[in-house]
């Protein structure tokens, strides 16, 4: 080692560096640790400890009153609903997510003319403010006027006298909710996964055309493996976002109909804001985080586990 | 390791593009920072006026955008100047009133008042006490019963908030086609005979059957009418019996066979739009609709009439009720100082006393909540200028009996904070919502409904609010 | 790649494809754009195509946004929030994920993971322990509580993403460069910041858009009118309880998107090319 520092000099040099690391990396890391122990967790374990409490939005006395709301959140019929329904929602959501922004990504890559015009338009659902997007989806799937159903009467998917009510019918609700979410996401994981795409070395792609590997066999053996990382990424972000999302239920379906397309987050808001039981509302939205965490950690291990291996 | 090689490529490659892009990067940020006007918005609001005495309201955005006008416009400026206030009125959507109090309780910092939408028994630890500006009201006013169940509490022998007005719910149908089929929407029996022969005509009956406020409203009417509800005088529940089956049998009945689907979609605004845009022969809603189309469609405006909400079956009592279809009232936080305190009560005094003028700023949106704030009140609504101008001087006749049949939610006890859950989240709705699609038999749904009210009612218990 | 997948699957294939996602993602804009100019007494009748004008068109949407609200003050809020946003996200995401990347050896996996971790905590109320923190800080009804609070949601992916983006920076290169007698910091400033520009990116618009689509801490924190952001704003004026204002509700959305959509399709071309010009593996 010694000697290779000397042949090396560059080694000797990090190693010098190394002591001034030790100080400069925790320096570096203090302010997002610092910003986020204020504004996340502190708040976090507040919210914990309402979730053992009997707290009410209008009251500050607090008893401790155990697992109580969590006893209660399972025992209610419209809470088990949710929690299935914040799973299907993920699940299908992501997938749609992930499968769709590669295709997008690859489409996106290719050169066509008019690129920069589709790309415009295809960015926009990220761009627009949500709540206000989530207000124009509610109109186009309204009871009387879903412009939706016109023009599937139009093509003829829909007989004259149909008239699919997309927010009243709970199989319905769920799709147009998902749709939405897909919508709005979609742009953001093709990019992520458009720069995934970019980063494959175009000589390992050359090379193995050159090898005379067919198309199938180049996206299994070559993209696939290579987008893994990137696209654990998306899929990381896309579920949290998807799982935590409050606004998109809120603003379309309100849960509805009859409470049938609750997820956790909205159910939460309902009963712990709007409704004023702040205690339950706590443990209804704290309800998943082990779970989650459990997720998380493990597609965080994957996610690092893939890049090394890269 | 060919470190030279590497240095070479990045500085000739990477830091010239570097640059180019972090300067595209500051000029982005800087157009939006420009396009902001920097300077206005760095500068801290309201600091300039320290020294006079001030005045803050929540207000949420009022059904009737020419009532903001007349409040945050006339009224308030006036007041101010007389008394030498800077009045300042803020506003949230409708929806979120409920948010945005508790992040003022939270906050232990607020409005100095806030104005709710529905009665807010829930906010009660954290409200000041009223009773010393309610009961003179009450001696020169008197009160309509409505607003004492929504405004007291009697377990604690505390008023909560104060209440100058509410918005009665009257039916709104098309006259010209419940003439044609012979009958008149009076009964709740009458609607489904004149409801069938009606939907064959492509003009259903609109009642939500979802989570939103008119459904809540109009499915208490009935549930009411047919001689039950949530909970007794004495807050003990009681939702469970033979008269929720029966109004629930009446609902799945009026769904399936006079009204259409899409009710199981609605939110607050679609049966408005449905009547305007001429879809259903009857509903229950606030006037906004007869107002609407007083501006949007004065053609057709003539042939939706109002009328009171249907009675209920002669043999369970015939009753009419209408709940209330927006209550407001008026808090005011403890954590808010003793002099904020008295500017705003003296402001609610003296408001109270001047209350007709807004009844004149609502067109009539709101009603008092002190009846003998607006003393000609028969004579205005019948000589209501837009309509008379429109030709129809009776539109809003019917408005005159609303004092008669306009009751709270928690009817016949008081509107609690249990009931407040049981509203807010939907559960009479989705009562009937699960024997309407068959989800659930009549009496399974009654059930179901009495479990999670005992439930909720049971935790505010246990909060020593109920 | 260009040549070899698109001779894969055609170039039909791939103008379906393109036909199909531009329809998906931009036929909602279109139908706001339509109604935007639409009368209501034509907009409310079921009989009528709703892509054709039955009645002649109406400017008075637009004229209710801009004259009756304060629309443009709103957008120039908005921008505003989400520029800070990214300033501070930046100055606070960049070292620390560098750190975690570089400095940090058998710690730095599990604090990246724990940043990350953060992300997860449901917001539904977390609104409610911050509102404490925002008045305390005499923040309450000033856009400044959002700048404060916004970068709580953004840091901690933002860490993350970057701390990948450098990590895929060949260590050799900053080495390299620290042996030419650059400081650690000054490598970081001239070598790995350039060749994650890709990531900055990512990082510039994922939490701009975040914080422009922020809406129950936008909704709780700010009351009056003038400090509103776009996403509360336009809903507090122009929902009235049972009366939605459809057509100047869509022209706020179509208003307030069109800009931000033009800035990043500009960037994402940089930020595509920049990529595919050198390949840094």
């Amino acid at each position: 080692m010694e000697e290779g520092a000397i042949r090396e000099p560059w080694r000797a040099v990090a190693r010098h560096r190394l002591r001034g690391d030790r100080l400069l990396g925790p320096l570096m890391l203090a302010p997002a640790i610092l910003y986020i122990v204020a504004l996340v967790g502190f708040p976090l374990l507040l919210a914990i400890y309402l979730s053992f409490s009997n707290a009410t939005t209008g009251s500050q006395t607090l008893n401790y009153v155990g697992l109580t709301n969590f006893a209660r959140a399972l025992d209610s019929t419209i809470f088990r609903a949710a929690l299935t329904n914040t799973f299907v929602f993920t699940l299908v959501s992501e997938i749609l997510v992930i499968v769709l922004g590669n295709v997008l990504a690859l489409t996106l890559q290719q050169k066509f003319r008019g690129r920069p015009v589709v790309r415009f338009l295809i960015l926009m659902p990220w761009a627009a403010p949500f709540a206000l997007g989530a207000i124009g989806w509610k109109w186009m799937f309204d009871s009387l006027y879903s412009v939706v159903n016109w023009m599937l009467r139009a093509i003829h998917i829909l007989g004259p006298h149909d008239f699919p009510q997309w927010l009243g019918v709970t199989k319905l609700a769920m799709a147009a909710i998902i749709t939405v979410h897909v919508w709005r996401m979609l742009p953001f994981s093709a990019i992520v996964i458009l720069a995934g795409l970019s980063a494959i070395p175009q000589e390992v792609l050359d090379a193995a055309a050159v090898d005379g590997a067919s198309f199938p066999q180049r996206f299994w053996h070559i993209l696939v493996p290579m987008l893994l990382p990137i696209t654990t990424v998306a899929v990381l972000f896309g579920t949290v976002f998807t799982f935590t999302d409050l606004s998109l239920v809120y603003i379309l379906t309100a849960g509805g109909p009859f409470n049938s397309t609750h997820v956790l987050s909205s159910w939460a808001f309902q009963v712990g804001i709007i409704a004023g039981d702040l205690a339950q509302g706590a443990a209804i939205a704290l309800f998943l985080l082990p779970v989650l965490l459990v997720v998380a950690i493990g597609m965080l291990r994957t996610a690092s586990r893939a890049e090394a291996g890269v | 390791m060919g470190e030279g090689a590497w240095i070479r490529i990045s500085d000739n490659r990477w830091r010239r593009l570097s640059r180019r892009e972090f300067l595209r990067l500051a000029a982005a940020a800087g157009a939006g920072a420009a396009a902001a006007g920097l300077m206005p918005l760095l500068r801290p609001p309201r600091m300039a006026v320290a020294q006079a005495r001030r005045l803050t309201f929540l207000h949420w955005s009022h059904f009737v955008p020419g009532f903001d006008k007349w409040f945050d416009g006339e009224y308030t400026k006036e007041w101010g100047k007389a008394h030498d206030v800077e009045v300042t009125v803020d506003h949230v959507p409708s929806a979120q009133v409920p948010a945005r109090a508790a992040a003022e309780v939270a906050a232990r910092q607020g409005h100095d008042l806030f104005q709710f939408i529905t009665p807010a028994p829930n906010f009660e630890p954290a409200l000041e006490d009223m009773g010393d500006l309610v009961e003179p009201m009450i001696k020169q006013h008197g009160i309509v019963d409505l607003a004492r169940k929504s405004t007291y509490n009697p377990k604690t022998k505390k008023w909560f908030a104060f209440s100058l007005s509410f918005t009665p719910d009257p039916a709104h149908y098309r006259k010209d086609a419940w003439d044609e089929v012979g009958f008149v929407p009076d009964s709740w029996d009458n609607l489904l005979r004149g409801g069938r022969m009606l939907k064959a005509r492509g003009l259903p009956i609109g009642i939500a059957i979802s989570g939103c406020i008119d459904s809540n409203m109009a499915l208490r009417d009935c549930l009411w009418s047919y001689g039950s509800s949530i909970q007794n005088q004495s807050a003990e529940v009681v939702i469970n019996n033979k008269n929720t089956v029966e109004a629930i049998k009446y609902i799945r009945a009026l769904f399936k066979e006079a009204m259409d689907p899409e009710v199981l979609a609605w939110d607050d605004s679609s049966n408005n739009r449905a009547m305007q845009g001429g879809k259903i022969s009857w509903t229950l809603n606030a006037i906004s609709i007869a107002r609407t189309l007083e501006k949007t469609d004065p053609e057709f405006y003539p042939k939706v009439q109002l009328w009171k909400p249907p009675r209920g079956p002669n043999n369970l009592g015939g009753k009419r009720l209408g709940s209330e279809h927006v209550f407001f009232s008026y808090g005011i936080w403890q954590f808010t100082s003793p002099e904020q305190k008295k500017l705003a009560k003296q402001f609610l005094v003296d408001y109270g006393n001047n209350w007709a003028r807004a009844f004149v700023g609502s067109e009539f949106y709101e009603f008092p909540s002190f009846p003998g704030t607006v003393s000609n009140l028969q004579d205005q609504v019948l000589h209501d200028t837009v309509a008379a101008r429109l030709g129809q001087p009776n539109m809003y006749r019917e408005l005159t009996t609303a004092l008669s049949w306009s009751t709270n939610v928690g009817f016949p006890g008081f509107a609690n904070a249990a009931e407040g859950e049981v509203f807010d989240t939907y559960i009479i709705p989705q009562m009937f919502a699960l024997a309407a699609t068959d989800k659930m038999t009549p009496e399974e749904a009654a059930k179901w409904a009495g479990e999670q009210v005992e439930s909720i009612f049971a935790k505010w218990r246990g909060r020593g609010l109920v | 790649m260009s040549r070899t997948f698109s001779k894969a699957i055609g170039r039909s294939g791939l103008y379906l494809s393109i036909a199909g996602f531009t329809f998906f993602a931009a036929f909602p804009f279109a139908w706001m754009a339509i109604t935007v100019f639409k009368r209501i007494l034509d907009l409310y009748n079921i009989h009528n195509n709703p892509f054709l004008f039955n009645l002649p068109p109406t400017m008075e949407n637009i004229r209710l946004l801009f004259g009756e609200t304060l629309f443009t003050r709103w957008l120039a809020n908005t921008a505003f929030v989400g520029a800070f946003v990214v300033l501070i996200t930046l100055l606070a995401a960049v070292p620390a994920g560098y750190s975690l990347a570089r400095l940090a050896r058998g710690w730095g996996q599990k604090f990246g993971i724990g940043i990350f971790l953060t992300y997860l905590v449901p917001p539904s109320l977390l609104f409610i322990p911050l509102a404490r923190v925002v008045s305390a800080l005499h923040l309450q009804d000033r856009f400044w509580a959002l700048i404060l609070v916004y970068p709580s949601f953004t840091i901690p992916f933002c860490t993350w993403l970057l701390m990948g983006f450098f990590k895929s920076v060949p260590a050799e290169l900053e080495e390299a460069a620290m042996v030419d007698g650059c400081s650690r910091l000054g490598a970081l400033r001239r070598i790995v910041l350039p060749i994650s520009i890709a990531g900055l990116l990512t990082v510039v618009i994922f939490a701009f858009t975040l914080s422009i689509q922020e809406f129950v801490y936008a909704l709780t924190f700010i009351s009056p009118s003038a400090q509103k952001t776009v996403s509360v704003g336009v809903p507090t004026d122009l929902i009235r309880g049972d009366v939605y204002y459809w057509g100047a509700l869509m022209a706020g959305a179509l208003v307030a998107t069109i800009p931000v959509a033009f800035l990043y399709s500009l960037f994402l071309d940089r930020f595509i090319s920049g990529l595919t010009a050198g390949a840094f593996r």
